[in-house]
């Protein structure tokens, strides 16, 4: 039920300590979108697992249709499993088109829009893929590299986020760092 | 504080934070949709905690999600580190968190958790303000509903509040809002920025910080992100004016104790029946003191 207990060792994902400190990172990850923030190391998980654990539990519904998480990781989150229609948070590999509809959230409600974790090969490098960021957290413009992001992924958070404050918000990682998107950030270059 | 309040048992050092794993977890999840809609009251399941709501419940919620043993925590309430306020909450997250520092240097602190102030001293990026809300909803004064208030902030519909303003400017010749000073963020949602006065708005704007805002008693979590546009609403031809702090022959009054001229002073009534300023700042006023006293003595 995604319940940390103290005797965890503290670079397991399950702790309190790695979940705050990788909430630090995510939080600094949203405040200045762009922006490559590093996960604390640890010791039994790997990708996505990893941001899962600091953010659902039982609370929250989450889809993973590329089955990204670990099906032992998934009894232990406690998660309720739902569609990518209507999940709270999805994962997805961020090497594939995305074929799904996230929900935006409503005029009133807009945080019921999703939040979508995408798996990608490395935020480090760039094949074609130099974005230029701005908006609220970015003094005046951030560059992007990501390789491993198919282009469509763009193309449809461009038309989610055509309503604001209805929208989704991305959290793109590599195997050790997460970058975010959040709806607000506007980007440019690559080759949209 | 609540009498059946015992501190968590735990195994290893790392049993802290007062609040249950689930709790900060749904805090946590909440910042982050915050700050993804600057401005957007975020709701959120606040928790019982062992002080009443208002006494600033809310920040403390923020600040015990998000605190771990890395980091400095400074309390402020009203400027100041060593009101009542300050003291009680600054001693509550030492009970709960042993091992975190606790400062009263705005500079040495990576979580200030404040009421009613915005530091002097301009933050930093590696820095988080965590301020405590008693009223999150500023358009309660024009709309009862809840339920219409959320429909008007998704629109960015703030028609009804500038006409309240205009109402208040007609009528006093100026806008009479001290503190609380109506703000919109991001270009779309307005917020109530907490009770600082309108001194401390423009710092809100373009902040280097991440500032995050905690009602626990109205159960609503917003967030200023950083190098975010935060405007205050005004009318084209009544320029926002922050406090001014003139003598009646024009003069900029000064700290009587640090003698600074550029920070926000409190006004006290002396024994005598006199009246001296002091800035609100504690830190900023001790950091002026020895600066002052640091040129003198290479005189
Ligand atoms: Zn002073």
């Amino acid at each position: 039920m995604n319940n940390p207990l103290t005797t965890e060792q503290h670079n397991s994902v399950w702790s309190p300590l790695y979940q705050q400190r990788a909430f630090r990172a995510l939080m600094s990850a949203f405040s200045f979108p762009g922006r490559r923030q590093s996960l604390p190391l640890c010791s039994d998980a790997t990708g996505p697992t990893c941001i899962a654990a600091v953010l659902c539990d039982n609370e929250v519904s989450l889809a993973d249709p590329d089955q990204l998480i670990d099906s032992a990781d998934v009894r232990r989150l406690g998660i309720r499993e739902a569609g990518v229609t209507n999940a709270g948070f999805i994962v997805a590999d961020g090497s594939q088109a995305p074929t799904f509809e996230p929900a935006l959230g409503n005029l009133a409600e807009p945080e019921q829009g999703a939040t979508i974790i995408i798996r990608v090969a490395s935020l480090e490098d760039s094949n074609d893929f130099p974005l230029i960021l701005q908006g609220p957290g970015i003094e005046d413009k951030q560059a992007l590299s990501v390789n491993g992001l198919n282009r469509e992924w763009l193309a449809e958070r461009t038309r989610w986020n055509r309503n604001f404050p209805m929208g989704v918000d991305l959290i793109l990682m590599d195997d050790t760092q997460v970058v975010a998107l959040p709806r607000t950030t506007r980007i440019s270059g690559g080759t949209n | 504080m609540n009498p059946d309040y015992r501190l968590p048992h735990s195994q290893d050092s790392y049993g802290f934070g007062f609040l249950d794993e689930f709790a900060k977890r749904e805090i946590r999840r909440v910042i982050l949709k915050a700050i993804s809609i600057p401005g957007y009251q975020t709701p959120y399941a606040s928790r019982e905690m062992p002080m009443g709501r208002g006494f600033g419940t809310g920040g403390l919620q923020l600040t015990l999600s998000m605190i771990g043993p890395d980091d400095t925590l400074k309390v402020i309430d009203q400027g100041s580190d060593d009101s009542v306020n300050a003291v009680n909450l600054r001693k509550f997250a030492e009970l709960t968190c042993p091992e975190v520092s606790t400062t009263e240097s705005t500079t040495e602190a990576s979580l200030i958790q404040t009421r009613h102030r915005v530091p002097e001293i301009p933050l930093r990026e590696d820095q988080v303000l965590n301020l405590q809300v008693p009223y999150p909803d500023p358009l309660v004064i024009v709309e009862p509903s809840e339920a219409k208030r959320k429909i008007m902030h998704g629109e960015g519909d703030y028609a009804r509040l500038l006409t309240k303003l205009y109402e208040d400017l007609v009528k006093f010749d100026e806008i009479t809002i001290s503190h609380r000073y109506p703000t919109r963020i991001n270009g779309h949602y307005v917020i109530d920025p907490s009770p600082i006065p309108r001194y401390d708005v423009p710092g809100l704007h373009q902040s280097r910080a991440l500032l995050l805002f905690g009602a626990g008693r109205e159960k609503k979590i917003y967030a200023v992100p950083p190098y975010t546009n935060a405007e205050p609403l005004v009318f084209d031809d009544v320029p926002f004016r922050t406090e001014s702090f003139y003598t009646a022959d024009g003069q900029r009054r000064a700290c009587d104790r640090c003698g600074s001229i550029d920070s926000f002073l409190d006004e006290l009534n002396l024994d005598d029946g006199s009246k001296a300023w002091q800035c609100s700042d504690t830190d900023y006023c001790n950091r002026q003191l020895a600066r002052t006293e640091a040129g003198e003595a290479t005189q």
